[in-house]
């Protein structure tokens, strides 16, 4: 419920109702209830329920509860709707006079102006509540009620135990006013009495040309006394039974005592109007008819018709509860309200929306600030990628105006107008994303260079006959240091190109001669330079089938087509 | 549903805020990855070993850039050009060299030009160091250019095995291009 508990409660008590509502007044009397449920408009409904039935006697809440449960579903009450009339035993009624008008502002100071006005009741334990009697220019004349709030508490939670949800709650008397003017009994050029006969007290309303004048409460009702109840039993006992005759002896004693109270209010009573009728309901109310007190007439109280329908039996009973349920269709000429002060009943959502909202905004503040965090390192990140990115770039482009020499010593245009786009700031890509692009782009530039000077791993370059040449010549050159004296006459050096599952290699073809002390000497200079030449890792093949030749004066040997071939692939970087 | 049904304050504040928390946790998942990749690129050893190959690259790029402006493209015309530069070069100084091309198919889409270099004269001899160095300044002055025969000839047609030659020889060289004739 509960928004819409509030939202009537904002209204003043008043529930707004389209089509067809369904709502239930309840009277909870100190050994009794009754209940009415009505469907329909505030000018136009019916009853479709009524229930009535005795509470626990021995303050058993939870008892009391269930009997309550127990009618509110037989009768299919609307359990959200409901409104509750308590006994008029519980206030005390003042009437009052204030220097204001306005309805916010009485409220603001009411409860202490009027405290010394209820000196049983402790103002803080105290729910008051005023209905404006008279309003003429800026005073107003209050009829001022109050009730302890432990005793609204206890009913609202005797309610809320029983499953219902008490919009509001009052006194018997608005209720008793409600249900008449709802009917229409009140007239405008009389006054007159009305009267609710409780358990234990007796509620009378003084209505003068159809307002509310007074409210008094008698303490004393169909059962007597609160302080004597006679059918009380002791706690936990049941009550003595009670005879018919008994029942009817004690009724006609509360008649009379009732009747002797209602003389005294009616005489008391200041009205404008002439007091013309004493209209009666509740317990026993047939009992005060017969005899006019005062010279006014005693009629019932008789709010349910043919429109509307009547409760089973005793309507009069049902009285209070009607006017309960009228109020909450809406039909309320008096908007009483004692749950004003309380911790109001709500629903799950009205308990857990504060909380809720305190939770989510920090939810929300602590994402906004983890966001923000995030946002901080981010940008400090890319504050740093930054300053590497531009480093890279100032490196890299040589820039003619401050004489700077890159790496680049001739960077192409796509790759300038690449770092130029770096400072465009509506360039999205991040600074590391920027630093791949020119690493990307100066890869590629490499690879088709590499290409274009056939230096790619899909071409394989010739090798060089001058390397291969230049390895030969470097083992003769060793020898050489060990005592050899070799002569070169004639030398080629040829790269052959591979065939046959073979790789590319360089035939070094040498004419030369080999001067030493005598031909063995030489001879085996010779051999010594041929075993020097195949250790070498690049060596392939020697060729030495043409024979050689002693020296004219003896001195020495030559050779013709000498042939050594050479991987170049395998000679050390260095040594080329 | 009653929570919009009565929509107060409240209510409000935490639909909001629920929305709010959505979209803010959705914003900050998407920067927490950017800020992992941000992480990631910007430690430490990652950084400067991207910093490292880019200048590595840079070098790289100077020298092949370097390479072919220094070899001005691939035609027969710039090589005959190169070769007779680096024949002028100070300590080769060979003077004027004839070339002449011949074109070998290597294999399918790469074609060898060979360049012949010789002397009109062919009596014309050199010492050693001239020669090795012209040969030298070929191959270092071009990648593409490799020298893939030579010929040394002592320049006494007359000396006999036991005699000592001077050094002075006679040239013949072969130097060859290796490139593509179409994009594989």
């Amino acid at each position: 419920m509960s928004r819409r508990a509030d939202a009537a409660r904002a209204l003043g008590g008043r529930t707004t109702h389209t089509t067809m509502a369904r709502t239930c007044g309840i009277r909870i009397g100190p050994k009794r209830f009754e209940l009415v449920v009505l469907e329909g408009g505030a000018k136009k409904h019916k009853v479709v329920a009524t229930a009535r039935g005795e509470l626990p006697r021995d303050g058993d809440e939870s008892a009391a509860a269930k009997v309550l449960r127990d009618a509110l579903a037989a009768a299919k009450a609307p359990v959200d709707d409901v409104m509750v009339a308590i006994d008029i035993g519980l206030g005390a009624f003042r009437t009052h006079k204030v220097q204001l008008s306005d309805r916010a502002k009485i409220e603001e100071t009411l409860k202490y102006d009027v405290e010394g006005e209820f000196p049983h009741l402790a103002i803080d334990d105290a729910v008051v509540d005023f209905e404006q009697l008279d309003n003429a220019g800026d005073t107003s004349q209050l009829l001022v009620s109050a009730v302890k709030k432990e005793d609204v508490r206890r009913v609202v939670d005797l309610l809320a135990k029983a499953g219902a949800e008490p919009m509001e709650v009052e006194l018997e008397g608005s209720a008793v006013y409600n249900a008449a003017n709802a009917a229409g009994l009140l007239v405008a050029d009389k006054a007159q009495v009305l009267v609710h006969v409780g358990e234990h007290s007796t509620c009378v309303v003084i209505v003068d040309g159809g307002k509310l004048r007074e409210v008094r409460a008698i303490p004393f009702g169909a059962h007597g006394a609160a302080t004597a109840a006679p059918a009380a039993g002791a706690e936990g006992e049941p009550a003595p039974a009670v005879g018919a005759d008994e029942q009817q002896r004690r009724l006609i004693v509360a008649a009379t005592r009732i009747r002797r109270e209602l003389a005294r209010s009616v005489a008391a009573a200041r009205t404008a109007n002439p007091l013309d009728d004493v209209l009666v309901c509740g317990l026993g109310a047939k009992s005060l008819l017969g005899e006019p007190i005062l010279d006014c007439e005693v009629k019932l109280l008789e709010v349910f018709g043919a429109e509307t329908g009547a409760p089973d039996s005793d309507p009069a009973e049902h009285v209070v509860a009607y006017g309960a349920a009228v109020r909450q269709l809406g039909g309320g000429a008096i908007k009483a309200s004692l749950r004003r002060e309380e911790l109001r009943y709500s629903g799950t959502w009205e308990r857990l929306e504060l909380p809720l909202m305190v939770l989510s905004l920090l939810v929300v503040l602590g994402m906004g600030v983890w966001y923000r965090g995030l946002l901080d390192d981010t940008h400090a990140l890319k504050a740093d990628l930054v300053f590497w990115r531009d480093s890279a770039r100032n490196l890299l482009v040589p820039e003619a105006k401050s004489a700077r020499v890159g790496n680049l010593a001739k960077p192409s245009p796509d790759f300038l107008k690449l770092v130029e786009g770096f400072k465009n700031p509506a360039n999205e890509a991040l600074p590391n994303e920027q630093i791949d692009a020119m690493q990307r782009m100066i890869m590629a530039e490499v690879a088709k260079m590499k290409k274009d000077l056939g230096r790619d791993a899909e071409m394989v370059q010739p090798q060089s006959a001058l390397t291969g040449m230049a390895a030969v010549l470097g083992v003769l050159q060793a020898e050489s240091g060990r005592g050899t004296r070799p002569s070169l006459r004639k030398l080629s050096a040829t790269y052959q190109q591979g065939k046959q599952g073979k790789g590319d290699f360089v035939r070094v073809t040498m004419d030369l001669t080999f001067f030493a002390d005598d031909v063995v000497l030489a001879t085996e200079h010779f051999e010594a330079l041929k075993r020097t030449l195949r250790e070498q890792p690049w060596f392939l093949a020697l060729d030495d089938k043409n024979p050689t030749k002693p020296l004219e004066t003896s001195q020495g040997m030559s050779i013709t087509g000498l042939v050594v071939d050479v991987d170049c692939t395998k000679i050390p970087a260095g040594n080329s | 549903m009653g929570f919009f049904k009565d929509m107060n304050l409240a209510r409000g504040v935490v639909l909001a805020s629920v929305l709010g928390s959505a979209v803010l946790g959705w914003l900050g998942w998407q920067e927490q990855a950017k800020l992992r990749t941000l992480e990631a690129a910007a430690a430490k050893p990652e950084i400067e070993k991207d910093m490292v190959t880019l200048m590595t690259l840079g070098h790289e790029h100077t020298q092949l850039k370097g390479a072919l402006d220094g070899q001005s493209g691939a035609g027969s015309d710039d090589i005959q050009s190169y070769v007779r530069r680096q024949a002028t070069t100070p300590r080769v100084d060979l003077g004027n060299v004839e070339l002449d091309k011949d074109v070998k198919q290597i294999s399918k889409g790469i074609n060898d030009d060979v360049y012949r270099i010789y002397f009109r004269d062919k009596d014309r001899s050199f010492d050693r160091t001239r020669l090795t160095n012209f040969l030298y300044m070929l191959e270092e002055g071009s990648p593409r250019v490799k020298v893939t025969e030579i010929k040394l000839e002592t320049a006494d047609k007359r000396l006999k095995d036991h005699e000592v030659p001077n050094d002075l020889w006679a040239f013949e060289a072969r130097i060859t291009v290796r490139q593509r004739t179409t994009t594989p």
